[in-house]
């Protein structure tokens, strides 16, 4: 049993599909390929069933894992693509239904509003962001990641990293902006 | 909007809304701005719902998954793998079966055919010529034409 494992003897661990291998593998990235599918999926329920898909994926597809970048990137970039397959599915879903809300403005804020109503705000502002501008925004601002990591995961250069991460947060503050502008012309 | 009462206005505000909430605005500028938000209601609305909603992202942060996740994750792959195991390769599922299968098939054909072929070679062996069927009803009495009528009236 290992303490530490370093990515190759993980990789090499999970490629035979050891049982040890596999636990450091969950123990280790489980915390935050949840949180990052929440922070795109924006629900506990999905982000956690789409961890047992990544890791899946994982373990399925780990020889094709180049370790000359860390496993955690390449992790970072499953749970990512997984999240916005979900989410593209769950948008085909809405517009199939005649519901689709996801990019449609914002309803007329209320500054006294609970957390739910302000997560739903939040949330659909930054799902209307381009899909590039949405993931910069999520990995900068709720993974905290350096642009350097970003840039890594997104195979794009820093600048472009951030430029991506500016749109997103001059798109989000246009958004929200027209919100609370509304809210404001309302109880005039 | 109301009466700007001092240099920045309303779009300086708007167009600032991350830099203030992140404190990366320069002294002066920050200075500037909040003098604006004493004075204009409509920008110090829009700013505090902005900082209400931009705070949410550290809420989201604290967020900690279900601690029964963990074995359900591992249950999962636990199943996947064991399921993998018990289906066979793809290789064996698309190649080597149905070539099997034909293999069996045809063999089977062919055994039944010889089979076939050897039982009717027996029978027509143990196929009696005339002239020994002649031998056999001189042999046994038996007359060529049997009088069926004369066979009766006898009997009876």
């Amino acid at each position: 049993m290992y303490l530490v494992m370093t990515d190759k003897e993980l990789a090499d661990g999970l490629i035979i599909q050891r049982k040890d291998a596999i636990q450091y593998l969950v123990d280790t990235y489980q915390k935050s390929v949840i949180k990052t599918a929440y922070y795109f999926v924006a629900n506990m329920e999905d982000a956690e069933d789409l961890s047992q898909e990544v890791f899946l994926e994982i373990i399925k597809s780990i020889r094709r894992y180049k370790q000359n970048s860390s496993l955690h990137t390449w992790i970072y970039r499953i749970t990512v693509n997984r999240s916005l397959d979900h989410l593209r599915r769950k948008k085909r879903r809405i517009v199939y239904n005649g519901k689709d809300n996801i990019g449609a403005e914002p309803c007329v804020l209320d500054t006294r509003n609970d957390d739910n109503e302000k997560r739903e705000i939040l949330d659909t502002a930054v799902n209307s962001l381009p899909e590039n501008q949405k993931i910069a925004f999520i990995l900068n601002k709720y993974e905290d990641m350096a642009y350097r990591d970003i840039a890594e995961i997104m195979n794009l250069s820093l600048s472009s990293v951030e430029s991506l991460i500016h749109r997103a947060k001059l798109n989000l503050q246009k958004k929200l902006v027209k919100h609370f502008s509304e809210y404001a012309s309302k109880i005039k | 909007m109301q009466a700007k009462s001092n240099k920045t206005d309303c779009t300086f505000i708007r167009d600032n809304l991350f830099s203030y909430v992140e404190e990366q605005l320069p002294e002066k500028k920050r200075k500037e701005f909040e003098e604006h938000l004493d004075s204009c209601k409509d920008c110090s609305m829009v700013v505090s719902g902005f900082k209400s909603v931009s705070s949410f992202i550290d809420k989201k942060k604290s967020v900690e998954p279900n601690p029964f996740t963990r074995t359900r994750i591992l249950q999962r792959i636990e199943n996947e793998i064991a399921r993998g195991r018990n289906e066979s390769s793809p290789f064996l599922l698309r190649v080597i079966r149905p070539i099997s299968f034909s293999f069996i098939f045809l063999l089977a054909t062919a055994i039944g055919f010889a089979l076939g072929k050897q039982n009717g070679t027996s029978y027509s062996n143990t196929k009696n010529t005339p002239n020994e069927i002649q031998t056999l009803k001189s042999e046994l009495n038996i007359p060529d034409f049997i009088d069926e009528d004369k066979m009766l009236s006898d009997i009876h």
